[in-house]
């Protein structure tokens, strides 16, 4: 029998066909229009969107106030309207010339400072028509010149004046410029000198500073700065008393001198003891300039001077870039100012001869203003003159303009139109109307200020304006009449009493400055060009854009499932999976692909310049190999640790295998920095107290070692304690839902426990193993917390400090990131491809709804050396780091044990809890983190149902694109989030706590979901069936059966989410803004810029909310679920 | 007033058909079994009836309302009947009160009265006195009798069992059938029960349909179906059945793989095929009116004999007595009187049927 749809069906297909098609056809119609917005956009030479949207802003305000003003002239009498249209038109003309740019100009003068006088000046001369920027561009040049000592290509500002002033003097040039030649020459070696006793200030002024290096640890350069002076110092025969005091601080603790030695020597042997790696950078720097403060005050005695230029290039040296280039510029701006002061009889001659042939001269308005500097006049009040002029020329530009603004409209629409301008103008310079006016129309209702606008109006047109304005009005003087008459009227228009919001008012502003296509587009919102809707459309174009593209992917989706399923019918479950699938297009696929793109097209066209760039440098190629030795070294090792612990844990009867189980499970959800900062005091080669503890009992003579964390051996080890309980959570789950009887037959076949373990258990376990060790390897190697503290001071770059650094480096630092983020993402992917989608099909051990209960194998007499081991693991791994962490977090000296005398102190506490900053990243952390867990187990119980419960098509989609993001390395995501959440493809969240939230969703949902989805798995589907059958909907049965039935998991989820979000650090460096720092990063600000201890007192902060919150989700779910 | 009117429906998954054209009428306080091999489209049935299937083509109507409908669809929650799952389905998180008062909380039935309808129907079950233990606490017996009461307690017009004892061991399932059955008589209520066990539904039903196939084979009381299978399906899946080959002439049967005749007072003409239940033939000593043939094997089974006798190419089954095992010893010559048997045409059917068994 072969069976047929029925009419009704067939009907309701149909029907569902022709709504795809129409939301397939407006899907189009969106992306049309705002592709045709984009090009306006373009065309009209806009690049922020800001001033654009604000236009429109004002366009659309506009809009309602002409039709406000269309009402109140049909109310009017013919011939008032006449007389009103008239005279007003005269008015407003006139209004308009005046209004025109001078809001932002002349009157706001005062309020300027320097920078931006600077910045206006060249925007006035820059819009100046050809001829006249021709004639005042020297000028401002001459002001920017004088106001720096030197042009900006270095020249000095005197020699480049006497090069332009003697060109225009064509008959004078040749001499004065061979005299100036011959000065400079000459000037050189004075310059030289003067310079010279500069570099003293310089030097005085470089080390003041405390940007000296990024890293307080690394003192390195310092040392070398502290050899030159001491080198200097005993050439002036300084004294050296305190100096070896002050050295030996910096040096590592087990440095000693022998007392007997002259200060000198002393000083001499510690510094000759030190090695780069050794020193503490902070006291060093103290060192340098106790060094500093004796060398001078021994010059000073002696008469002797010192030669600063030495130790200024070894400052430059340790120097952070910024503080260096800062160094360089005074320098550089100081030899300008010596050849200004040397240059200036000959400038002074040629300014004289300039004047005096002035007539003829090409420029006298260079001449002029040098001249009435030279005269005396400070530089900014001519530069004030200079600019008012300016203003005024263009003002008389703008006239010109206005006179043909809109001329070629009909009357009545020009008048409208200039009345709209005027508007435009008027609701951009709020103070034009006084305060007491400004009040009362604020405290007018709709219907008054109608009143008052009508009243205005007639005023305007001749009649006369009723009380109680009337006695003001009628006092002024008859030219500012008429004026404040359309003030008013015009304030009057708005309801608010102010025409716009002091943000609009200044984004305006702003986009009017900026002329050009900016004011076209407002003289087009005051034309009333184009339908409010078209103006709406292009005002949000790449928002609309986003909205077409996405529609048109979910109707193109929708039908390909439809017609897969092969039922034309609605389904409010696709209407979910698209939503969910929409967020996971923007937020996670867009941003991914964004990286690519950009990786292989920096320019806009094809090429692999990035990647040559980025692989041509030899510290790149370190940090590659780097990631890759690190990720290999610490898979294989954490995978050699996690088996044997796992099958010891899981299926031997070890002694307290069920806590073994939960300590080392826990490491899972501890940060990893937490683990690198613990490690760090702990091998530290100076002062960490294993190293010294090696000394002390091998008897080692060497101040340093025998360990050094910061290296790539160190990084390996802290990335393995910490990334190892991957592996063994993966390797001891599957080990537990092994079959019993596959052994069991083993051992009948008559093989022995162990022969057992290698020829059935470990080959089975293989797929198992292979996908913790690869989980091992991607996340050691997108790991960036552990990187950047031991790392980064060791010099052993990886791919995702390099991201971060080159990050910091503007567009071709941002270009580069993406180059390397692009590698990380694929090897992420390449490893995510082949552990879930090839392994997982080799998988031997099902993953069973009944609990098989595992045999146990008995140790017999090895049980209790393998329960020391297994404690002597658990001691180093666990106990021992966090211990660390909280004596450090009672140190006042990190170098010294807390026990010694003096060196406890619950200060490092009071600190952070006292600390507003802290408190305020940790509710930072609460709130982002409780967010992120609740939106996501939304999520995951939804997806969880889908997957779960039903059947339908595409179900599977947003699952692939969760566990596609889950697998990305936080770095990327967060650098893909960074570039396209910026507006630019219509979604603009940067600097918000929406990207930080987001970010967290797509990095760590999955974690939550897989948790709902195994407990809804096992809940067999006749459970919620018999509930329907006794009667329960569909929510009653979700609310009282399944609901409560996989609770646990819910909550267990929401911990999976909340935790690692609540301490991230790697995705919130590069996206807090000031006001969304976190707690991580806090912790990672302290570490490395302010205090270990206080750090430390944090981190433990962290693990005990961790712990606290893991005991909460246990209470909550009965013990069922602990982290 | 019939409980349950099924017409024509048809239900297919994609493009496989798993139920096809089934009509029929289920009374008021009647048990109904759905018999069948698994995958016969019975379960489908019974879920189409509760309402967790739509039926692709047909109507269900439960009392004079139509709940299954090309344009109405009663939800299963709103169509008052009770069902007991295969796996019981008793929620692990509530006890055993709780799992029975569910129903009749979901209907705000006032407490007091929950309370003593609980009472009862756990009374019913014999479970009273385990109302506040917990599913894990339960044997299996118990948690089938904990979704029975459940079933029960909101008074359905029509219960729903699907399978309910195949998880149980085979005494307790013995004892559970006639507990059911006798639960079912004093309450009244119509039953729809779904099993592949033979026995289970002869000892229940007051109505059985065998379905093979998606198609209906049979209907009709467990003595009816048993006695005169309409079809080869239907004599072969109830009890035990040897099947024979032959030509029908008029007065007798040639039976092909014997070469003997089998007197036959009926109809049919041509090829044939004799279904005969092994207890109904008699084995009597050589000699006289019959089929002969020679004892090959035997064995005791207490309560029965169970005999291989060779005809020809052929080892008929027999089953006697078991006090007769000492009658024959294997070789000797005996004669078989078959005292009641079936013909139907030999259309291959059979054929077919065993090789889907196979």
């Amino acid at each position: 029998m072969s069976y047929e749809p029925s009419t009704l069906l067939r009907r309701r297909a149909r029907r569902v066909k022709a709504g795809l098609a129409v939301a397939l056809l407006l899907a189009c119609i969106i992306i049309v229009v705002s592709l045709q917005g984009l090009s306006r956009f373009a065309a009209s030479g806009y690049d922020d969107q800001a001033g654009f949207g604000a236009v429109y802003d004002l366009s659309r305000e506009l809009e309602g106030l002409g039709r406000a003003d269309a009402a109140v002239a049909a109310a009017m009498p013919p011939k008032i309207q006449d007389a009103f249209g008239r005279q007003a038109e005269a008015l407003l003309m006139e209004a308009w010339y005046a209004a025109l740019y001078r809001g932002e100009t002349e009157a706001d003068l005062p309020r300027m400072n320097d920078e931006k006088k600077q910045e206006l000046l060249d925007v006035l001369v820059r819009q100046m028509p050809e001829e006249d920027r021709l004639r005042y561009e020297p000028a401002r040049t001459a002001v920017e010149v004088l106001a720096h000592g030197e042009t900006a290509q270095g020249v000095p500002a005197y020699e480049a004046l006497i090069t332009r002033l003697a060109a225009m003097m064509p008959q004078r040039q040749a001499q004065l410029q061979g005299e100036l030649q011959e000065l400079n020459t000459q000037i050189q070696p004075q310059i030289d000198d003067l310079l010279r006793q500069d570099k003293a200030a310089l030097f005085d002024e470089g080390i003041g500073t405390r940007r000296i290096t990024r890293f307080a640890d690394s003192g390195r350069g310092l040392l070398s700065l502290v050899r030159l002076l001491h080198e200097q110092l005993a050439a002036l025969g300084g004294d050296f008393a305190g100096l070896p005091e002050v050295l030996l601080e910096a040096a590592p603790q087990d440095t000693t001198v022998d007392a007997a030695l002259p200060p000198q020597l002393q000083s001499k042997v510690i510094l000759n003891g030190l090695t780069p790696e050794g020193v503490n950078g902070v006291k060093m720097l103290a060192a340098a300039k106790a060094y500093v403060a004796a060398m001078q005050a021994q010059a000073g005695q002696a008469g002797q001077s010192v030669d600063y230029a030495p130790l200024l290039d070894s400052l430059l040296d340790v120097s952070s870039e910024e503080a260096r280039q800062e160094l360089l510029d005074k320098e550089r701006a100081l030899r300008a100012q010596h050849s200004n002061d040397l240059l200036a009889p000959l400038y002074l001659r040629t300014l004289e001869e300039a004047a005096q042939a002035q007539k003829g001269l090409a420029d006298e308005r260079l001449v002029a203003l040098l001249t009435a500097v030279q005269e005396g006049q400070p530089l900014p009040q001519v530069r004030d003159g200079l600019m008012a002029e300016l203003m005024t020329l263009r003002i008389a530009h703008n006239e010109g303009a206005a006179a043909g603004f809109g001329a070629g409209l009909p009357d009545d629409q020009r008048l409208t139109a200039r009345l709209r301008m005027l508007r435009a103008m008027y609701a951009v310079d709020e103070g034009r109307l006084s305060a007491d006016w400004q009040a009362a129309l604020a405290g007018m209702d709709d219907a008054q200020r109608g009143a008052l606008r009508r009243e205005l109006a007639l005023a305007l047109a001749g009649q006369t304006v009723g009380e109680p304005l009337a006695a003001q009005i009628n006092q002024m003087p008859d030219g500012e009449r008429m004026p404040a008459l359309m003030r008013m009227y015009l304030a009057a228009q708005s309801p608010e009493g102010q025409l716009l919001s002091a943000q609009t008012q200044s984004q305006f502003r702003q986009s009017l400055r900026q002329n050009g296509p900016r004011v076209q587009a407002a003289q087009a919102a005051a034309l009333g060009q184009g339908s409010l809707f078209a103006k709406w459309v292009y005002g949000n174009s790449r928002t609309l854009l986003l909205i077409g593209v996405l529609l048109a992917l979910n109707v193109l989706l929708l039908m390909v499932l439809m017609w897969s399923q092969k039922s034309w019918q609605m389904n409010v479950q696709w209407i979910i999976i698209l939503l969910i699938l929409d967020f996971l297009l923007v937020f996670q696929l867009l941003p991914m692909m964004h990286l690519v793109v950009k990786a292989f097209t920096p320019n806009g066209t094809f090429s692999l310049d990035t990647f040559k760039r980025l692989y041509e440098y030899q510290m790149n190629w370190g940090a590659l190999t780097n990631t890759i030795i690190a990720a290999l070294a610490t898979m294989a090792l954490g995978t050699l640790l996690a088996f044997p612990l796992a099958w010891l844990v899981g299926r031997t009867n070890l002694y307290g295998r069920q806590f073994f189980r939960k300590l080392f499970v826990v490491t899972y959800m501890v940060p990893p920095y937490v683990g690198a900062m613990a490690w760090l005091r702990l091998l530290n080669p100076n002062v960490g107290i294993i190293n010294q503890a090696l000394r002390a009992v091998f008897n080692l003579n060497t101040t340093v070692g025998p360990l050094n964390v910061y290296s790539l051996g160190g990084m390996i080890w802290v990335l393995t304690s910490f990334y190892f309980p991957y592996a063994f959570i993966t390797i001891s789950r599957a080990m537990e839902k092994m079959d019993p009887s596959l052994e069991e037959a083993s051992r009948v076949s008559g093989a022995s426990p162990l022969t057992t373990v290698a020829r059935v258990t470990l080959p089975m376990m293989t797929p198992s193993l292979i996908a913790g060790a690869l989980l091992v390897f991607v996340s050691a190697a997108s790991c960036y917390g552990i990187p950047s503290i031991i790392g980064a001071p060791g010099k052993v770059h990886t791919v995702t400090t390099r991201i971060i650094e080159y990050y910091g480096r503007g567009t071709q630092g941002l270009n580069d990131a993406t180059g390397l983020a692009v590698f990380l993402m694929l090897m992420a992917l390449l490893i995510l491809y082949l552990s879930d989608f090839v392994l997982a099909k080799k998988q031997y051990v099902t993953v069973s709804g009944k609990s098989t209960r595992p045999n146990i194998v008995e140790l017999r007499s090895w049980r209790k050396p393998l329960t020391a081991l297994v404690t002597l693991v658990a001691v180093i791994i666990v106990l021992i780091p966090f211990t660390t962490i909280l004596t450090t977090s009672f140190k006042i000296d990190v170098g010294k044990s807390v026990l010694a005398a003096g060196n406890f102190t619950w200060g490092q506490w009071e600190t952070i809890f006292s600390r507003g900053e802290t408190l305020t990243s940790l509710k930072n952390s609460l709130i982002f983190a409780s967010i992120a867990a609740t939106v996501g187990i939304l999520i995951a119980c939804t997806m969880s149902y889908l997957l779960q419960r039903t059947r339908i098509k595409g179900r599977r989609l947003p699952d692939f694109l969760i566990t596609l993001g889950s697998g990305t390395p936080s770095v990327v995501i967060a650098l893909g989030l960074i570039m396209t959440m910026q507006g630019g493809y219509g979604v603009n969240i940067y600097n918000t706590a929406y990207i930080l939230i987001v970010a967290y969703l797509i990095k760590y949902l999955l974690m939550g979901m897989r948790t709902v989805v195994s407990a809804m798995s096992q809940i067999h589907v006749s459970l919620e069936e018999s509930s329907t059958i006794s009667g329960a909907g569909w929510l009653k049965t979700m609310g009282r059966i399944t609901g409560p039935l996989i609770f646990p998991s819910i909550a267990a989820g929401w911990f999976l989410i909340f935790i690692p979000c609540f301490y991230e650090l790697s995705m919130t460096t590069l996206l807090y803004s000031n006001t969304t720092k976190t707690i991580g990063f806090q912790l990672y600000e302290y570490w490395t810029y302010t205090s270990q201890p206080q750090a430390c007192a944090m981190a433990f902060g962290i693990l005990m909310v961790v712990v606290l919150l893991n005991l909460l989700l246990n209470r909550l779910t009965r013990g069922e679920f602990s982290i | 007033m019939p409980a349950v009117t099924i017409q024509n429906v048809s239900k297919a998954f994609g493009d496989n058909i798993v139920l096809q054209n089934f009509s029929e009428v289920f009374h008021e306080g009647e048990f109904v079994t759905l018999l069948g091999p698994s995958g016969c489209g019975k379960t489908t049935m019974l879920r189409m009836i509760a309402g967790f299937e739509r039926p692709t083509t047909g109507e269900i109507y439960i009392g004079d309302t139509l709940v299954s409908g090309d344009k109405s669809f009663v939800p299963p929650e709103k169509r008052n009947m009770g069902m007991v799952f295969q796996s019981y389905a008793v929620w692990p998180h509530m006890d055993v009160f709780h799992n029975v008062a569910y129903p009749l909380t979901i209907k705000r039935v006032s407490k007091a009265e929950v309370e003593r309808r609980v009472a009862r129907v756990l009374d019913i079950v014999h479970l009273g006195q385990y109302a506040q233990r917990y599913p894990n606490q339960l044997s299996g017996g118990q948690q089938q009798r904990v979704a029975l009461a459940r079933a029960l307690v909101a008074e359905p017009m029509l219960l729903l069992l699907d399978e309910p004892l195949s998880n149980l061991d085979a005494k307790l399932r013995e004892s559970m059938r006639f507990e059911i059955k006798e639960i079912q008589q004093s309450l009244g209520i119509a039953v729809v029960y779904v099993t592949h066990d033979q026995t289970e539904a002869m000892a229940m039903s007051d109505r059985i349909f065998l379905i093979n196939r998606g198609v209906v084979q049979q209907s009709g009381s467990p003595e009816e179906i048993y006695n005169q299978p309409s079809n080869q399906f239907v004599a072969d899946f109830l009890g035990k059945v040897e099947f024979l080959k032959g030509t029908a002439e008029p007065g007798r049967i040639h039976l092909l793989e014997v070469d003997q005749y089998l007197p036959y007072a009926g109809d049919r003409r041509g090829p044939v095929e004799v279904a005969v239940r092994p207890q109904n033939i008699s084995l009597l000593p050589a000699g006289g009116e019959g089929l002969h043939g020679t004892v090959d094997r035997k064995y005791y089974l207490g309560d029965t004999t169970d005999w291989r006798i060779r005809l020809g190419q052929l080892s008929l089954r027999v089953i006697t007595d078991g006090r007769a095992y000492g009658s024959y010893a294997p070789g000797d010559a005996v004669t078989l009187r078959m005292e009641d048997f079936h013909v139907f045409e030999d259309d291959g059917s059979l054929l077919e049927h065993l090789k889907i068994r196979t």
